[in-house]
């Protein structure tokens, strides 16, 4: 069965791309708008790989990492944060949050694609 | 309402140029006064019968007006007052050729429409300057077929030009 | 696999056109003495958010405009350093560049470069000196420090010019060089370098920037605490380079752990306590620089603050609406157009059918009409959009023109969720940029003029969108000196033009919409030459709306502007001349009478006047005109219907009125031509075309009749 990644973006074009990207290679791709878009999305469906954003209206992509960790299924699931700066500062929010990595922007498919297979194969 | 006598369904490009390169071209025949012409069928989208125009005011006299054709408005043009030939009728013979052209439909009143004729390259001669009703610089050869001539026209070339007066002569 | 990305262009292009219109809105209505973090966030999240989308698709003009623009953003919501009036001005100017670069991207013209640098200057200037003041005020910016310079070498890049060029600013000592990986040639690794200098930052970054992989390069002046250089954070610092994991996430297929993984990315050994806070984490994750870390609690905090009650004012709602093509819409506009059409054509047939069928026959059509009107509403409204669209332009119209004029005007909008067919928005946007432009160069008074008048300082101009009956209602309004009656007759009469003064105020009023009239004592170049209230008036007209004056001297004006809702359907008044049916927009229809033979006269010549309530308008007979023969003989038997547009009156003599309609506009241009004096055809009830009447051009027509020609 197909791995379902669910990525979280405000912006219409990167969710796009992402969701694009991820499908031609065989996910299956789950979009929301925005932090709180993207909870309710994971607690409505099982999630193998959570991607997403920092900085969204409603709820920002720190605090959804915090709120799925409390979340029995998503306790240990892999979450990456995608992030624009290579800063130090926001890579350690993402961590302290609990997210098992991150991406920076901009990436192009392949990179995408290459961490998504490193994850969840 | 008139339906539809035939219905030519557009050909792609492709099947044109398929059919030149063969040899072959075809041309839908039609009369206007003592001359039979020809048009390349592809220009063709339907031939219909003359109903309901509604007239515009101040128009050369040869538009006729405009008609409904499911949905969007049609001039008509009558080329037997445009070229001046025979006595000019409206009945239930009475023909209209739709064509659609590069950037438009419009609708020509003609005698009557005799046939679809293929013509191989050695048929079509080179227009001679001869005295037709239509200018010859709209006329592109000359279809000779047993003891038929047909005369050729662009059409596409003779609905454009500006004695017309489909198109605003210039833009105002 | 390769993806291509400029199939995501369009996508981005909206959302960004929508990301800088929001941050207008937003910077126009900040208030710079008590800015909201609401609305810093959402100013930040905007151009953020274009920022992302313009290095993700390769749009590098606009990511290094938006980085500039990010940058002071960022300092300004982390309140680093306040927000000045110029720094907004300095961020629409951003904006306008990018809405620029955008619309070349666009294919719509031409970026222009100089200025894309001149606004990157002006941001890097603001942030640089008011950053310095806030976050740093003891240190002179030219002292010496200790800068800690990590990145990743772009593959292919030398580092050594890179060592030798930072060699020469100070002492430079390196700390880590990227290790040689077997088989792994050509990989970035990390470098960490230590430079003690007393150059600023940004030029530190243009020199590593150079060799280094994009986004990898990381400045600070606190040293790295030992906590970070500690296994963990050092493995995952490695990984610098656009990605990395802070576990491992699968052990079997990627055996390498943390610094094996390649340069661009690593793998943190240790995962986090699942529900570790911010606060929880930060002294075992401390970042190595010591500001970032506060930057970090204040953004977080921040964000706490928008969590409770974001304004979400960007609307992009992904779930919600869909995106579609106006070509779409309007061909579905077209195909209900023909429904309605063959709906009134059944109708028509069944009327003639007899017997217990017929009523039957006539409850479905009865139906059908129903949910054919239905249909036609519905799609109708896909083409509405809220009035805002148009009114969303005007804050930024408004500071600028009142800037430049030296006065204070506050906007107030009214109604702007009036929705009005996409068509008429476009079209009013024009004529409403005019109409405020005026109220702002000749209405509202210079703050001391009005102070003396015993008025606030501050004007205000109101836009206001409502329905009215069939009808969208926009009026223009302000609190100025209002229009003054004895200047307008006085500018009247020195042009030459038939005034009196026993006119009513409403007819001087309308004497500004004359062409080549102007109230203005100078010439500015706000509101233009005088050329324009004219033009406003008959775009208005043209869209088959109007324009209605009212003014009450010293206390200010009011322009109201009446639009149709749609321009794709018309309320007409069929009417017969001789054997055909034409069209009159009731939109112009005044009245519609017989008239009594006495009120008609000859005019010696020139034709015919009828009398009507005491005024006398030229008869236009609609058979003469269209070139028919009319039934009536003579004119007493004939029907006037009386039409009036742009100000003027006369009377359309037609032989009978058949009905009124909810017509379908068609174009007659599509296969034909344009024809004088006709707007557009239109398909009846039996299914022949019938022509609209163009009224605003009869009228011209009738009172200057050489100009049909032109």
């Amino acid at each position: 069965m197909a791995k379902t990644v669910l990525a979280v973006d405000d912006s219409a074009s990167i969710r796009q791309m992402v969701a694009f990207t991820l499908s031609s290679a065989g996910y299956q791709v789950v979009e929301a708008v925005d932090g709180e878009d993207g909870l309710a999305k994971a607690k409505a469906m099982p999630v193998n790989l959570v991607l997403t954003d920092q900085n969204m209206p409603k709820m920002d992509g720190l605090t959804l990492i915090k709120t799925l960790r409390t979340l029995p299924q998503y306790k240990a699931a892999p979450i990456l944060v995608l992030t624009t700066e290579a800063g130090d500062a926001m890579k350690m929010a993402g961590r302290a949050a609990g997210a098992t990595g991150w991406l920076v922007k901009p990436f192009d498919p392949p990179k995408l694609l290459e961490v998504v297979k490193k994850v969840i194969g | 309402m008139n339906q539809p006598i035939t219905a030519q369904p557009r050909a792609e490009t492709g099947q044109h140029a398929l059919a030149e390169a063969v040899g072959g071209r075809e041309f839908l025949t039609f009369r206007l006064g003592a001359e039979e012409y020809g048009i390349d069928i592809l220009k063709v989208q339907e031939i219909r019968g003359y109903d309901a125009v509604t007239r515009i005011a101040n128009a050369p006299e040869f538009i006729k007006g405009v008609t409904n054709l499911r949905g969007t408005i049609v001039p008509i043009v009558d080329l037997r007052i445009k070229f001046s030939l025979g006595n000019v009728d409206y009945d239930q013979f009475t023909v209209v050729i739709i064509l659609n052209l590069a950037d438009r439909v419009v609708g020509i009143v003609v005698d009557s429409v005799s046939d679809v004729l293929s013509l191989a390259a050695e048929h079509i001669r080179p227009a001679p300057q001869f005295g037709s009703a239509v200018d010859t610089r709209y006329v592109t050869g000359i279809g000779a077929l047993a003891e038929r001539m047909l005369i050729l026209v662009d059409i596409e070339q003779l609905m454009s030009g500006a004695d017309m007066g489909l198109v605003d002569a210039t833009l105002q | 696999m390769t993806i291509d990305i400029s199939r995501f262009y369009q996508v981005f292009f909206d959302e960004t056109a929508e990301h800088l219109a929001n941050m207008e809105s937003l910077l126009v209505a900040l208030d710079t003495a008590a800015p909201a973090d609401d609305d810093l966030n959402a100013i930040f999240r905007c151009a953020h958010s274009i920022k992302g989308g313009a290095g993700t698709f390769g749009f590098s003009d606009m990511a290094e405009v938006t980085h500039a623009l990010e940058t002071l953003l960022d300092k300004i919501r982390k309140h680093e350093t306040a927000v000045t009036p110029p720094m907004v001005d300095a961020f629409l100017r951003a904006g306008d560049v990018i809405a620029g670069q955008l619309r070349a991207h666009r294919g719509e013209g031409e970026a222009d470069p100089a200025s894309a640098q001149a606004i990157r200057e002006t941001l890097a200037s603001l942030c640089g000196t008011q950053a310095q003041a806030a976050s740093l005020p003891a240190r002179s910016p030219a002292a010496a420090r200790t800068l800690h310079i990590s990145f990743c070498a772009a593959a292919g890049a030398s580092s050594d010019n890179l060592l030798a060029e930072l060699g020469a600013l100070g002492v430079l000592e390196v700390v880590k060089r990227p290790r040689a990986r077997k088989g792994r040639a050509g990989r970035p690794g990390q470098w960490r370098l230590a430079l003690v200098t007393d150059r600023g930052d940004e030029h530190i970054r243009d020199l590593v920037e150079f060799v280094a992989e994009q986004g990898s390069l990381a400045l600070s002046e606190a040293a790295p605490s030992p906590e970070t250089l500690a296994p963990p954070a050092a493995a995952s610092a490695e990984a610098d380079c656009g990605y990395g994991f802070f576990d491992d996430p699968a052990p079997p297929a990627a055996p390498a752990a943390a610094g094996e993984a390649g340069g661009s990315y690593g793998f943190f050994t240790e995962l986090p306590e699942p529900v570790a806070s911010g606060a929880d984490g930060t002294p075992a994750a401390h970042p190595p620089c010591g500001r970032r870390a506060t930057d970090h609690l204040q953004s977080d905090a921040a964000i706490a603050g928008r969590r409770q009650g974001d304004k979400t004012v960007v609307a992009a709602n992904a779930d919600s609406s869909i995106r579609v093509s106006v070509d779409k819409v309007d061909k579905l506009i077209n195909l209900v157009g023909e429904l309605v059409i063959t709906q009134a054509m059944l109708a028509q047939t069944a009327s003639h059918v007899d017997g217990a069928l017929m009523e039957r026959l006539q409850d479905g059509l009865n139906q059908l009409e129903r949910n054919t009107r239905d249909l036609q509403e519905s799609v109708m409204s896909i083409r509405m959009l809220p009035i805002s669209f148009v009114f969303s332009r005007f804050p930024r119209v408004v500071r600028d023109v009142a800037a430049k004029l030296g006065k204070e005007v506050e906007l107030k909008t009214v109604g702007e969720g009036t929705e009005l067919d996409k068509g008429v928005i476009e079209k009013i946007a024009d004529p409403l940029t005019h109409l405020v432009r005026n109220s702002l160069d000749h209405g509202i008074e210079l703050p001391e003029v009005r102070l003396a008048a015993g008025k606030s300082a501050r004007g205000t101009v109101t836009l206001r969108a409502y329905h009215q009956g069939g009808n969208i209602m926009v009026e223009v309004s302000d609190d100025g000196r209002g229009l003054d009656r004895a200047r307008i007759l006085a500018k009247a009469t020195e042009r030459g033009m038939a005034v009196s003064d026993a006119m009513s105020d409403q007819e001087v009023y309308k004497l500004i919409f004359a062409p080549g009239f102007s109230t203005a004592e100078v010439v500015t170049d706000v509101s233009g030459r005088g050329v324009g209230m004219d033009v406003v008036k008959r775009n208005i007209e043209a869209m088959g709306g109007g324009v209605e004056i009212d003014s009450v001297a010293g206390q200010g004006m009011r322009i109201s502007i009446r639009l149709p809702l749609t321009l794709a359907i018309l309320d007409g008044l069929s009417v017969r001349v001789g054997k055909e049916i034409y069209i009159v927009p009731l939109t112009y229809i005044t009245e519609s009478l017989q008239p009594a033979a006495n009120d008609l006269r000859t005019v010696a010549g020139s034709g015919m006047t009828i009398r009507v309530r005491g005024e006398y308008l030229p008869v236009v007979s609609a058979a003469r005109l269209f070139g028919t023969s009319a039934e009536a003989n003579r004119p007493e038997q004939a029907i006037m219907v009386i039409v009036e547009a742009e100000g003027a009156r006369m009377a359309l003599a037609v032989d009978d009125l058949v009905g009124q309609h909810q017509v379908v506009i068609k174009s007659l241009e599509t296969n034909y031509r344009r024809v004088h004096g006709v707007s557009g055809a239109t398909i009846m009830g039996d299914g022949r075309v019938a022509l609209i009447l163009d009224v605003a051009a009869l009228v011209r027509h009738t009172r200057n009749p050489q100009r049909l020609a032109a």
